[in-house]
């Protein structure tokens, strides 16, 4: 599923984070970081949706990270998505960007 | 009864064997014992010399196949149970009469049959054994009847439900194991009204209409508490039914408890007293010159993580606060139920938005996520101090949809300014929001319950709500709440809690 850019992953995750999906959302990603990869990118451009407990495995997923040493940012933003993340501050501590490509131009222009 | 028959024979030389035989014949007869045969054997001559008729009917053989075969019976014995009998019958020779009870194969239908098998010893005057006289019986019905109350004793005896039946006057006639066990009644209760049992839960109306649903319906079902020996209140399930005779008239009450719905139901109770609980820490209704808030919370069928209070700080300051734990249930509550223990220290230390985010986070890491286990438990919440004398607001949002900041002149300000939830991050990075009001504004709080509508996005529903409260902003903050709440119950389906604070700043 991931796509390599030499220090940088990409995991796409492309269905709607529900109940059903959580435990299976809270792996995949607990696996993503283990990534020996440094710049992570998380890409939800086909999720409309996704509840809290999706909200915080990705919020400790950005902590794992970073404690590692890694960043972990989400792209592919779309509008649904945007709102719900507007509203919990997710800004507030992990990089959003609208397209995969913004969020490669994002580490490498660092 | 032959054997006295005989001896008055023997004593009275008027009556002749035949005119003896003739009598048993008539009396059988008359008694229509048509599942009883008589019969007599004369040892020395080894023959029958009389059998009843009605042996035809018990086991298939007419008495002339008896007459002439005097062998004939131990044929009709069911081949398993032929060396069992002899073997028995062998007490007749030392003096002493035989019963048992055993098979026989009815020789015309084939069917099996059960029989009790009487048979009497008679002496001769020299004391020698010269006759044997009997009764068998069918009880292949008695049998039967015998084996559906071994199978109903048996199954009463097994079943997980707690059964109980009474007479009709109410006295115990009957319990099971499981009733004992749930109880802690045995035996003892045998023989007493059902009393002991009350729970004192209901009054005397109570048990006299289910008494009246009983006899009249047949039936009543419904949760009973009762009280068990050790004093501890139970609640079951429980099903009265009235066992009638064949002319209709009440004989039994059978009393069924229900196992499962006792846990069901205790914990449904719990539940109940729980969300009781959670209601009751909220905060009353505050009326001052300068302030007026009121608030109220829809509880959602579980257990709710929502949870709201507020707290004059001093003269002219107020903290207003409403909070969401992720999910719902036990664990959402006990958060909430932790946070409520410590806001009103944390508010009146703290007084500013930032400084009660940072203490609340603090201890949300702490408790739930020390051990790195708990790392999905968090809360959204809304913080609002009120400065009634400057008329101003500072508030942060952690996570949590915007509050909003209805202005008498129509213009409304969203509250959504703040920072990530509370417990997601080791450190939270609060911004805090500033607004300035004068008299007549209006501030309004709500968890998402109320912009869950499954069919808009989240932006959509926070504007359909703020339109919705548009409508109901003159009114005062009571009942301001009656209409949003007599909407929600017309309008909503309630998935989640729902809760929602009103502050008019005068």
């Amino acid at each position: 599923m991931g796509t390599q850019h030499e220090l940088i992953d990409v995991f796409v995750w492309n269905e709607d984070i529900t109940l059903n999906n959580t435990e299976q959302f809270r792996k995949a990603m607990a696996k993503f970081i283990q990534n020996p990869a440094e710049y992570l990118i998380l890409n939800m451009e086909q999720v409309k949706y996704i509840n809290s407990a999706g909200l915080g495995i990705i919020a400790d997923s950005v902590m794992t990270a970073r404690k590692q040493r890694k960043e972990l940012v989400i792209a592919g933003i779309q509008d649904s998505l945007q709102e719900i993340f507007h509203i919990v501050k997710f800004a507030s501590f992990i990089k959003l960007f609208a397209t995969e490509e913004d969020a490669i131009n994002y580490f490498y222009g660092e | 009864m032959i054997h006295k028959l005989l001896q008055k024979a023997k004593k009275d030389k008027n009556i002749s064997l035949n005119e003896l035989l003739q009598l048993i014949d008539e009396w059988n007869t008359f008694y229509n014992k048509a599942d009883q045969a008589y019969w007599l054997v004369n040892l020395a001559e080894r023959r029958f010399i009389f059998v009843s008729p009605s042996c035809e009917k018990i086991c298939g053989v007419p008495p002339e196949v008896f007459y002439r075969d005097v062998e004939a019976w131990k044929k009709v014995i069911h081949p398993e149970d032929r060396e069992k009998v002899q073997k028995r019958r062998s007490v007749l020779w030392k003096g002493s009469s035989f019963e048992d009870e055993y098979r026989i194969i009815h020789q015309q239908d084939g069917t099996v049959r059960w029989v009790l098998d009487q048979t009497f010893p008679t002496f001769d005057e020299n004391g020698k054994l010269a006759m044997l006289s009997g009764v068998v019986t069918d009880i292949t019905e008695i049998r039967k009847m015998r084996e559906k109350l071994l199978l109903a004793e048996k199954v009463y005896e097994h079943v997980p439900h707690a059964v109980l039946i009474t007479d009709e006057n109410g006295l115990i006639q009957f319990i099971n194991p499981a009733f004992t066990e749930i109880t802690g009644y045995g035996a003892e209760a045998i023989g007493l009204s059902l009393d002991f049992l009350h729970s004192g839960y209901y009054n005397e109306n109570f048990y006299q209409t289910i008494r009246k649903t009983v006899i009249e319906k047949g039936q009543w079902r419904g949760r009973l508490r009762g009280r068990r020996k050790n004093g501890e209140v139970y609640v079951q399930q429980t099903t009265i039914t009235a066992i009638h005779d064949e002319e209709g008239r009440p004989i039994f009450y059978l009393f069924i408890f229900s196992e499962n719905g006792e846990t069901i139901t205790s914990l449904k109770d719990d539940l109940k007293l729980a969300q009781e609980v959670q209601k009751r820490v909220l905060s009353k209704p505050l009326k001052t010159e300068s302030i007026d808030i009121y608030g109220m919370y829809v509880p959602s069928e579980e257990l709710g993580g929502d949870m709201y209070a507020w707290y004059q700080i001093d003269n002219d300051r107020y903290g207003i606060f409403l909070m969401d734990v992720m999910g719902h249930g036990v664990a959402a509550s006990l958060i909430c139920m932790s946070v409520r223990s410590l806001l009103n220290g944390v508010i009146r230390k703290c007084i500013y938005p930032k400084e009660v985010f940072h203490e609340l986070n603090k201890h949300m890491r702490l408790l739930y996520h020390e051990d790195g286990r708990m790392n999905t438990y968090y809360f959204t919440a809304v913080y609002v101090m009120v400065n009634t004398k400057k008329r101003f607001i500072e508030y942060a949002s952690a996570g949590h949809p915007p509050g909003f900041l209805f202005h008498k002149d129509g213009l409304v300000e969203e509250l959504d300014r703040g920072c990530a939830p509370i417990g997601l991050l080791s450190y939270l990075h609060v911004e805090t929001g500033k607004l300035n009001y004068t008299p007549g504004a209006t501030l309004v709080l709500y968890s998402d319950g109320v912009i869950e509508e499954a069919n808009h996005s989240v932006r959509a529903n926070i504007e359909m709500f703020r339109e919705k409260l548009k409508s109901f902003i003159h009114l005062e903050s009571r009942s301001m709440i009656a209409h949003m709440n007599k909407m929600f119950k017309e309008e909503y389906q309630f998935i989640d809690d729902i809760s929602l604070v009103v502050a008019k700043l005068h």
